[in-house]
Order: structure tokens, then C-alpha cells, then sequence
């Protein structure tokens, strides 16, 4: 065989993606699915982007994955716009410590924790280990300025979302004894947060979902949270939050509004505050798992921000964005669809999911993802009309489903015994 | 001609042949699917397609980007949440319409 015909049979064993789209999840999904991908064109229209190339939180990522895999093969071009990712063993870990705090900023941003936890729940329980404990220390939540509920790949999930919406989603699949907590909170820009994830490799995991109304909520529930601030901000905030939803929504919902200040060493570095709000159904079972949720964080560098002049706005901003999480989200939330999906998608072969959403959950980034998984796993993920379905009212109009095939992946890195 | 203008304007598109066509960026199909495209962009969008078929690689995720990145003010916010009928009827323990009529 010749040298030429070698290199290009070594390019085809490669499935090769663009751009720097969807980043953690073409890895993550590479991984579990065990197919070797090459990443092109990361960054590079230098036009667009002052710093072409791989992100320094991107390398950050690789380096976790790195840590909790065994014989993973991370090969990064010379100017940083290729990238080969040839996956190896998922091990997890007992004991590992993760600090994703990047201290020169000039090679990238310093994302949030839950930038790197979101991903890592999805590999979790496939891992050899039968428990997994990785304590994380960083920026535990950051603001985000853009308002925008169509998050994107890039977004900083903050910790208290992590706990409230995406642990209990993984709970309904069947992965149980999963937690997530905060020993210390640390805002942007100098971090000193900590969070410790605990997991256990589920021995059965068949997720199966067939969801084709809205799910109705009877309860509100927050948290005002702040570290190193004083405690009147928070108060400001738990008293507006409670007019609002108490006397100007005028509805007939239960809340519960709840205070965290943080003090002293477990305060973190920076000082900061946000508001967390979930809704929930508290009645009945098979919804009990579902949230929508919306988290709205201030940190030291954007307290100067005009949307936040006062603690009383910030709890006026985080209600309008939560209710107009709640009128759009059928089921979950925008942002939380990939990962619901994913989680979907490893079901038993051939079973097939049905997940409602709405016209405008259906962005540009879900689409991105959406082809992604037919790429890397050459299945293809419909979206139906309700129509479709039989016995559904003029209401539906508004809404589609999402019909996931199961793709029947296994854990083979665990001993069968 | 203007029917047929007419008529491409309001057909619907079916999202599962949108969603995983090759020539279109992820933007277009969310655009294309919300009725937010002009007829001359796809005529000459495809136009150019059959002239170089190396531009649909080309284009890159700008767009979309762009999109992710738009700010939303607060006016525009707290404009949206005013329609609480729409939320209402999320609510689980809300009284039932036909109750009140009697």
C-alpha cells in the first residue's frame, strides 16, 4: 500500500465536523459511541475572532476528559484550528480534584463550573468505576449579560440549575444516588467556589419518555443566593421577588422563596449574588421530576451593569424571564433540551421517546444539535406535527414533538458479571 | 407569477427535510421554517449553489451566532410576561372555566 492511500485511509477512520459549535457534546457523544472525530475550522475566519483556535476552557474540557478516560488520544493542530479526538475507556474516578479556574484570561474565558459538570453528566454512567467522586473548584456561577434563553454551547450553567433541573431529570431515567454539592460558592472573576459530584453507575438505564401534553405546575420555588455581599441586597431581592409573584401575577400558585448567604472562608474570592427560580409540579408523580427553571446572576465586574442599578430590578428582570421561560417551555427548557435528548437517545434500541416541545424551542442551536447526533451516530432524530397524533384539542397548534429512536449504547467499560 | 410568489410565501415547510438538508445552514432552516426568508434570498441562495457548489461550505455559523448573542431589554421582557392567560393555563390548580360559568 502506498503512503498516499494509507494517510487517506487514516483521514476516513476520522469523522470530520466543522467549527467549534456544539463543542463538549460532539466529544462527549464521540466518546460514548466510540467513533474517533476530527474537529476543522475551530475559530478559524480570523475576522470573527480575535483569538483563532481552540479555546483555553476548550482545552480545560479535554484535559477533564483526559483525567476520567483511559488511552484517549487528543491530537491539536499547530494553530489550533484542527483537532483530533480518538476516544479510549471511560474509567471515572474516586477521587479526583478539577480546578477549572483559568487565571490568564488573555487565553480565554474562565467558564463557570457547570460548564464542564452539564457534559460530564451524560458520561458519568458509563464509566468502569462504580462511583465517581470529582470535587470542582472554580467559578460556581456567572452572570450572564446577554439575557438570552436560547443558550448556546458556550453558556455557564450555574450550580443551583445544575442541582434543581438536571440532576432530577438523570433521577427519572433511573440513574439514582447522583448529587451535587456546594461547599463553597465562588462568583466571577476570581472564583474559589467548590462543588463535589457524587455518582453511581446505574446497573439498568433505559430511559423512555412519552410526554405529548404541557405539564402543569402548581408550586414557584427560589433561591436568593449571595456570597460576600451584605444581607440587605438579598432582602431587597426576596421582598420584591415575593411582591411580584405574590400581589402583581394575581394567580393561584404556592411559593417558596428561600434565602443562602454565604459567609467567611466559604464565601470564595469575589463577591456576588443572583436569583434562581424553578416551577415545579409537586402533585403528581410522573411530572415531579420536571422543572422550568431560570437563574439570573450579578458578579462583581457586572454589578455596574444598567439592568442591575438596584436589587429590586434584578428580581424584575429574573421574573419576566422566568415566566417567559414557563409561556415557551412545554416540558423543560430550551437550554435544557440537548442534554434531555442525549439522555433519550441512549435508551434500549429501537424504543421510541416522544418529547413535546414548542415551535420557538426549536433554534438554531437545537438544530445544530440535532444534526450532530445524525452525524456521529447516523440516526436521525424527527420532529413531528401534533397532528400527527391522534386525540390532541386546536390548543397543540403551537407545540411539535421531538421522536427519539433509542440508539441502544451500553456500558462496555464495566465487567459483566 | 405573483401567485406562484403568493403561494411560495405561505408553504409550509416540512421541518424534518429542512432540519437535515445539506445546502442550508442551521440559521436558514430556522429562518426558513418561521417565515423569516424573502423569496430573492433563496432564489439566489440556489443561484449560487449551482454556480459553485463549494460555497455551501463556505458559509459559516455567523449567523448563528449572531442570533444566540442578540440582548433582549428589559421593556421587551416584562411587554412579554403581560400575557398571563398564557401562563395561566400552565397552572394546575387554576378553577376550571366551565365552573365559573355556572
Amino acid at each position: 500500500m502506498s503512503e498516499k492511500e494509507k494517510t487517506s485511509k487514516k483521514q476516513s477512520d476520522y469523522l470530520i465536523l466543522e467549527t467549534e459549535f456544539n463543542f463538549r457534546y460532539r466529544i462527549v457523544l464521540s466518546l460514548i459511541y466510540n467513533r474517533p472525530i476530527k474537529i476543522v475550522k475551530i475559530r478559524n475566519d480570523l475576522n470573527e475572532h480575535l483569538n483563532p483556535g481552540i479555546a483555553f476552557h476548550e482545552i480545560k474540557f479535554l484535559r477533564l476528559i483526559e483525567k476520567i478516560t483511559n488511552g484517549t488520544y487528543i491530537e491539536i493542530s499547530q494553530t489550533g484550528t484542527q483537532l483530533i479526538f480518538k476516544p479510549g475507556i471511560i474509567i471515572g474516578s474516586k477521587n479526583l480534584t478539577f480546578d477549572t479556574f483559568i487565571e490568564d484570561k488573555e487565553f480565554g474565558e474562565c467558564k463557570s463550573i457547570g460548564y464542564y459538570i452539564e457534559p460530564l453528566l451524560l458520561i458519568l454512567p458509563f464509566t468502569k468505576h462504580r462511583e465517581n467522586f470529582i470535587t470542582f473548584k472554580g467559578i460556581t456561577s456567572k452572570s450572564d449579560t446577554k439575557y438570552n434563553k436560547n443558550s448556546s454551547d458556550e453558556s455557564d450553567l450555574a450550580c443551583d440549575t445544575l442541582r434543581f433541573n438536571y440532576l432530577p431529570l438523570m433521577e427519572k431515567f433511573g440513574i439514582m444516588d447522583i448529587s451535587l454539592t456546594i461547599f463553597k460558592r465562588g462568583s466571577f472573576p476570581l472564583g474559589g467556589g467548590e462543588l463535589k459530584l457524587h455518582t453511581k453507575t446505574p446497573t439498568s438505564f433505559t430511559p423512555n419518555l412519552q410526554i405529548l401534553d404541557p405539564i402543569k405546575f402548581d408550586k414557584i420555588m427560589g433561591i436568593v443566593y449571595g456570597n460576600r455581599i451584605a444581607p440587605s441586597i438579598i432582602q431587597r431581592i426576596d421582598k420584591e421577588l415575593k411582591r411580584i409573584v405574590g400581589s402583581e401575577l394575581k394567580m393561584p400558585i404556592e411559593y417558596q422563596i428561600m434565602q443562602d448567604q454565604w459567609k467567611g472562608e466559604n464565601s470564595g474570592n469575589s463577591p456576588g449574588y443572583g436569583v434562581f427560580l424553578q416551577i415545579i409540579n409537586s402533585k403528581q408523580k410522573q411530572w415531579s421530576k420536571f422543572a422550568v427553571t431560570s437563574e439570573i446572576t450579578v458578579d462583581s465586574l457586572n454589578s455596574n451593569d444598567v439592568h442591575y442599578k438596584i436589587p429590586e430590578e434584578l428580581a424584575q428582570i429574573a421574573t419576566y424571564k422566568f415566566l417567559n421561560e414557563i409561556k415557551d417551555a412545554p416540558v423543560v427548557n430550551t437550554s435544557t433540551l440537548p442534554f434531555l435528548i442525549s439522555l433519550l437517545y441512549f435508551n434500549k434500541e429501537g424504543n421510541l421517546s416522544r418529547l413535546l416541545v414548542s415551535k420557538k424551542q426549536i433554534t438554531p442551536y437545537l438544530i445544530k444539535f440535532l444534526r450532530d447526533i445524525n452525524l456521529i451516530f447516523n440516526n436521525k432524530i424527527l420532529i413531528k406535527d401534533l397532528s400527527d397524533f391522534e386525540g390532541l384539542d386546536d390548543e397543540s397548534k403551537d407545540y411539535l414533538v421531538i421522536v427519539v429512536k433509542g440508539s441502544g449504547v451500553l456500558n462496555t467499560n464495566r465487567k459483566v458479571t | 407569477l405573483k401567485a406562484s410568489k403568493q403561494n411560495s410565501k405561505n408553504k409550509k415547510w416540512d421541518i424534518n427535510k429542512l432540519l437535515y438538508m445539506e445546502n442550508i445552514t442551521p440559521m436558514d432552516v430556522f429562518n426558513r421554517y418561521n417565515g423569516l426568508y424573502k423569496d430573492e434570498d433563496i432564489e439566489k441562495s440556489e443561484d449560487d449553489e449551482e454556480e459553485n457548489p463549494l460555497l455551501k461550505f463556505k458559509r459559516s455559523d455567523s449567523a448563528m451566532k449572531k442570533h444566540q448573542e442578540q440582548s433582549v431589554s428589559i421593556e421587551q421582557l416584562s411587554k412579554e410576561w403581560r400575557d398571563i392567560s398564557s401562563i395561566a393555563s400552565r397552572l394546575l390548580t387554576l378553577p376550571k372555566l366551565d365552573e365559573d360559568s355556572d
